[in-house]
């Protein structure tokens, strides 16, 4: 038997042995857990679910609204169930996918209405043009720095004229 | 004569407008006018999450308000 096919054998078996004690550990851990839980409340009469289907309801304990609901835990068939608060309640039920999708949709309608539309259009426009404006100030002002001032220019020559001077460098030519 | 004037006034002002839109059409395809209009898509998108944000952030208080209305409010199942 090649080496590699035991070393693949024993991998398997030792991983195989691995899950199992990690399976007994949590088994164990949940049995502790629940027998301390057990130990620390106080005898409470035996709760007997007489609507198991209703085992999850939310049992207010104050009439209070303005108050903080606080929920009152269970043991049903040997297990302790605690209710949900109101916002865990209200935060799971903004996570579920299709209230995500019904979230997303209701924000895209309130994005694209009409004035909210063409304000963004208006917005874009404005950028636009502004930019614009300002590169072509920009780029007028440097020829202007670029090219001599316009009495030095008239000084020299004047549109028409003949090159006097053609090794002149200063002159621009129009 | 005046029809000539009213020719030539016409071609003058069709010639300036066609001139005008020939330099931003120019202006839009050279470089500069594409970095610009990608910076006002820019500002745009920006605009439009905002708006989106909004939109979301008002319809999940919607949503959470009615789900805490029905919790506060009791039911058939809770009444003893």
């Amino acid at each position: 038997m090649p080496t590699d096919v035991v070393m693949l054998s024993v991998t398997a078996v030792l991983a195989v042995m691995a899950l199992v004690a990690a399976i007994v550990a949590v088994r164990a851990a949940r049995r502790s857990t629940s027998v301390e839980a057990r130990e620390a409340a106080p005898p409470a009469p035996a709760v007997v679910p007489e609507r198991p289907q209703q085992t999850t309801a939310l049992v207010p304990l104050d009439t209070d609204e303005g108050a903080v609901r606080v929920l009152a835990p269970r043991h049903v068939e040997g297990r302790v169930i605690v209710p949900p608060t109101g916002q865990q309640v209200v935060g799971a039920a903004l996570s579920r996918p299709h209230v995500r999708l019904a979230i997303l949709i209701h924000g895209l309608t309130y994005a694209l209405r009409p004035e909210s539309r063409d304000r963004i259009t208006a917005m874009m426009r404005r950028e636009y043009r502004r930019r614009r404006r300002e590169r072509l100030a920009a780029g007028r002002r440097a020829v202007r720095t670029a090219r001599p001032s316009t009495d030095a220019w008239m000084a020299e020559s004047w549109m028409g004229e003949l090159p006097a001077r053609p090794h002149s460098s200063t002159r621009v030519e129009s | 004569m005046r029809g000539r004037t009213v020719w030539f006034v016409a071609g003058t002002a069709a010639g300036v407008y066609a001139t005008a839109k020939a330099r931003r059409a120019a202006y839009r395809l050279s470089m500069p006018g594409l970095v610009d209009q990608a910076a006002a898509v820019g500002l745009g998108w920006r605009a439009f999450a905002g708006e989106l944000r909004n939109g979301m952030t008002q319809y999940e208080r919607e949503v959470a308000a009615r789900l805490d209305a029905h919790m506060t409010t009791p039911t058939e199942s809770d009444a003893p």
